[in-house]
């Protein structure tokens, strides 16, 4: 699926649309507020900007997202595999365990889910 | 508008000579922590912004500058001056001479004045559109930056960390900065809050709007805002070792942060370089404390030198020119060249008006008896008057005494009195700015008679000798 380019501060709004929606925008443009610290009129237009690229929905003063946190997660992280990894899922993972000690429960899952995908 | 533009540019040229001393103050003062030279930049501020300011022994700004305009507005004074007229008998009128009296010459001149100060405020406004609509348009474009905590917000669309907003101002940053980073940038920036800069640059590029016109100012201001940010790199770093600076150094290099930072985030005239911020940095020494005393003492024999204006000798000239009917050292050439020799009374040294006290202004209201001066009759002015009509006009009042003739001490009337307890003045003041008098007045006091009188209005440096000498007196009607 071609997921649209949510920015990173887009990305930070879809965060808590994904956490509450469906809401009504009056309540989302609250929300915003306190945790984002925008403005009601910023709120709506980032709503219009993003249903326009076809990321959330408004119906009725109802909004709602069309792409779901693990899609835009799954994009972004695709886009930046092949930006810093070449494409190279051992590359990644070798940076990823570097940067940060895996517990070995972590490490376990992992293994699991390579296993998983190797069928 | 003329008379608007004519004032600011008296003003830029004053300043701009601030300008220079300053800037020779910030070579010698090269080592030195650049919050001083931040200072020093105020004082030109300062000087912009006031147009009177106190009166010192100790001002170095040449009175000069004063007049500077006078010659060029000597020009412009034909067009509105008062002139006799004569189909209204013996009344003084203000009148705009007919075209054919006025010279090709001059009317040429009037002209491009107003064209000039057309440009001028063309220019001021464009640069303040261009201003208001890039702070709006960064305001829409920043919008969306989501906030970090307390007045820090993010976003994907800054390059480079600066501050926006005056009353609440915001730092924005990038979203992917290190932990590292991130510290010193806030650091940097939340030191650009505390100085206040997030203000001081904005009003600095408005006071640029006004005097676009003027290079040195350009120069004063984008050398401010360099200034700005080192003395920011230096509030952060002062305490740091050597360790630490390193890291601000690296961070410096990292974001960019020298094209940052920015009070008014798109008011940005090219890059300090970031080589120059960096080496600053890794040089840095804690100043001692002498310095700040003698940075102290420097700001403030600057400001006393250049704060202040001349003693109000320009005004006193204004007086001895024309109490006397002869001027002081500055005209003494000029006019001599054109008045008879016998007309040269031999008191007064014209050394005296600097160390006079200014001569009180208030004998204006006391017009009821001191202003009948019996010498004005028992003197014969008439050698004074070069022009015809002033003598008919004389004699004529005289005879029909429907009018009375009475002197007035030359005086001054400073802008404040234009509303006095006292009661009104009207257009009777000497006018500092051109070195020109307006004396065609309107004196009422609620209680007596209301005053009016015309005499032609003089300026300083003009040929038009007679219309000085045509002030001494003046009608009531």
């Amino acid at each position: 699926m071609n997921v649209p380019v949510i920015f990173d501060s887009e990305y930070r709004f879809c965060l808590i649309l994904w956490e509450v929606e469906p809401v009504k925008s009056a309540k989302l443009a609250e929300l915003c507020k306190e945790r984002l610290g925008w403005s009601r009129t910023t709120t709506y237009t980032v709503i219009k900007r993003l249903s326009d690229r076809g990321v959330v929905q408004n119906v009725n003063t109802i909004v709602s997202s069309l792409i779901s946190k693990e899609e835009a997660q799954i994009s972004e992280f695709e886009q930046m595999m092949e930006k810093k990894f070449e494409g190279s899922l051992p590359a990644f993972i070798a940076a990823f365990a570097k940067s940060r000690k895996l517990k070995k429960d972590e490490a376990d899952a992992l293994r699991r889910m390579i296993e998983s995908a190797e069928k | 508008m003329t008379f608007v533009f004519l004032s600011v540019l008296r003003i830029s040229i004053t300043a701009a000579l601030v300008t220079s001393v300053v800037l020779l103050a910030r070579l010698l003062l090269k080592g030195a922590p650049r919050w001083i030279t931040c200072l020093m930049w105020m004082v030109v501020a300062l000087r912009l912004l006031c147009p009177v300011l106190p009166q010192s022994r100790l001002s170095v700004i040449p009175q000069n500058t004063f007049y500077v305009q006078s010659a060029s507005l000597e020009q412009e004074n034909i067009d509105t001056a008062l002139v006799f007229d004569e189909s209204q008998d013996r009344e003084f009128t203000r009148i705009t001479p007919p075209v054919e009296t006025q010279s090709q010459a001059s009317l040429g001149k009037t002209q491009l004045a107003d064209v000039v100060s057309c440009v001028w405020v063309f220019g001021a406004s464009l640069m303040m559109l261009y201003g208001a609509v890039s702070y709006l348009r960064a305001r829409c474009r920043f919008a969306d930056a989501v906030l970090y905590k307390d007045n820090i917000r993010m976003s994907e669309k800054v390059s480079s960390p600066f501050v926006m907003g005056f009353l609440k101002p915001q730092i924005y940053i990038p979203f992917n900065l290190d932990r590292k980073t991130r510290k010193q940038v806030l650091l940097h920036e939340q030191a650009h809050i505390k100085r206040l800069d997030h203000i001081w640059k904005p009003m600095g590029f408005v006071l640029l709007c006004v005097h676009w016109f003027n290079p040195l100012l350009w120069a004063a201001y984008l050398l401010f805002c360099a200034d700005v940010e080192v003395a920011c790199d230096e509030k952060v770093i002062r305490n740091y070792k050597l360790g630490q600076k390193k890291s601000y150094a690296m961070a410096l290099l990292k974001c960019k942060m020298p094209s940052g930072s920015r009070a008014v985030y798109p008011i940005a005239f090219g890059e300090n370089s970031v080589g120059m911020r960096i080496k600053k940095t890794l040089k840095y020494r804690r100043p001692a404390a002498v310095i700040g005393v003698f940075a102290l003492v420097l700001i403030v024999s600057l400001s006393l030198c250049l704060l202040t204006d001349p003693i109000a000798a320009a005004q006193q000239d204004m007086l001895k020119i024309y109490s006397d009917g002869r001027v002081t050292e500055e005209y003494t050439e000029y006019t001599q060249a054109q008045t008879e020799p016998e007309t040269e009374p031999a008191t007064q040294p014209v050394t005296e008006p600097q160390t006079e006290e200014p001569t009180e202004p208030e004998q204006y209201y006391e017009y009821e008896d001191t202003y009948y001066s019996e010498d004005y009759y028992t003197e014969d002015y008439s050698d004074d008057y070069s022009d015809d009509y002033s003598d008919d006009y004389y004699y004529e009042s005289e005879e029909n005494k429907e009018t009375e003739k009475i002197q007035i001490e030359p005086f001054t009337i400073p802008y404040e009195s234009m509303t006095n307890p006292f009661g009104e003045f009207d257009y009777s003041f000497y006018d500092n700015t051109f070195g020109s008098l307006y004396q065609n007045g309107y004196y009422n006091n609620g209680i007596s008679e209301p005053i009016r009188w015309d005499a032609p209005r003089v300026n300083i440096g003009s040929s038009r000798q007679d219309e000085a000498v045509g002030w001494k007196s003046a009608w009531i009607y």
